[in-house]
């Protein structure tokens, strides 16, 4: 019994700190689910699985070494790729990573005439879908080369290499920097 | 353009960018709300149902059909009634057998009791 409240408390506050974190990064992970799916109620929806996830992970003594951010985006990488490998993806609606066309099973994305959103589909019309997710990964999210790494299953000499080319790519497209 | 300043434009023009994105989408639930609402609860997941309840419905429509071929399978066969031919029917013809006399209005058949009746006739006269 009195081991019991110490283990209660402890949970308590362990669930506290998820909680903080999981606030702190839900926005960053929305944008990057969005990245990936390119649309924003898929995005949503990718992100709350990976909070569901992770929360189950964090309870069982598999939280994040370091910093949170990559562990999340590793989270909702692996779903996004998990829900495109399914026979019936056109179906229920998942485009590929990097897709930047919205399937017509699950109509336009929401974001369609946000301004920024048009953005990044031309950012993203520049260059390939892991060179733009390397930039976005890197300039948006300030990851280094090891955590962009571990996101996108890539070592870090083949990171620096994919920013270089995504970098080289826009350079022959400089009026999208310019809009 | 170096390389740097790209670098420079390109992390300065996400952020601002990002900003619009990040207002754009729903604030963070709180987080019991979030692992209370099941993932089945999801759009994905609601799209997946209405798929299961198709394909479950398909398959009741084909026990329906099944199990009714199968009832008409287990009952007499009918046969239409265009193949039918005509069986073969007794003649209606009046039979002129030596032992019934033909019982018609012209001819009655005398009444075992008449000649009595004609006697107590006679007697009452």
């Amino acid at each position: 019994m009195g081991a019991a409240r110490p283990a209660a408390a402890d949970r308590l506050e362990s669930d506290r700190v998820f909680e903080l974190m999981y606030v702190d990064s839900w926005p960053r992970l929305c944008r990057y689910a969005w990245v990936l799916v390119r649309h924003q109620e898929d995005a949503e929806d990718v992100a709350a699985e990976t909070v569901r996830r992770a929360y189950s992970a964090w309870r069982d003594g598999r939280g994040p070494a370091g910093d949170p951010l990559p562990w999340l985006f590793v989270i909702a990488r692996r779903i996004v790729i998990d829900r495109n490998r399914r026979p019936l993806k056109g179906l229920l609606s998942l485009s590929g990573p990097g897709g930047d066309v919205a399937d017509d099973a699950r109509g336009p994305d929401p974001f369609g005439r946000v301004e920024a959103a048009v953005w990044f589909g031309q950012l993203r019309a520049c260059m390939s879908a892991r060179q733009h997710e390397a930039l976005v990964l890197r300039f948006l999210f300030d990851l280094d080369d090891k955590q962009i790494g571990r996101v996108m299953g890539l070592s870090p000499a083949g990171v620096r290499s994919t920013v270089s080319r995504g970098v080289a790519a826009l350079r022959k497209r400089p009026e999208v920097l310019e809009r | 353009m170096s390389v740097d300043n790209i670098e420079q434009l390109l992390g300065a023009r996400m952020r601002s960018q990002a900003a619009e994105l990040d207002r754009a989408f729903r604030p963070a639930p709180p987080l019991r709300m979030l692992l209370a609402t099941p993932a089945a609860a999801s759009r994905r997941f609601r799209g997946v149902a209405r798929l299961g309840l198709g394909f479950a419905l398909a398959a009741a429509l084909t026990l329906v059909f099944l199990s009714g071929g199968m009832l008409l399978g287990s009952l007499p066969h009918v046969q239409p009634l265009a193949t039918i031919s005509p069986a073969p029917v007794t003649s209606v013809a009046p039979s002129h057998s030596p032992d019934a006399a033909p019982a018609t209005r012209a001819s009655p058949a005398v009444s075992p009791s008449a000649p009595l009746a004609v006697g107590l006739l006679e007697l009452s006269r």
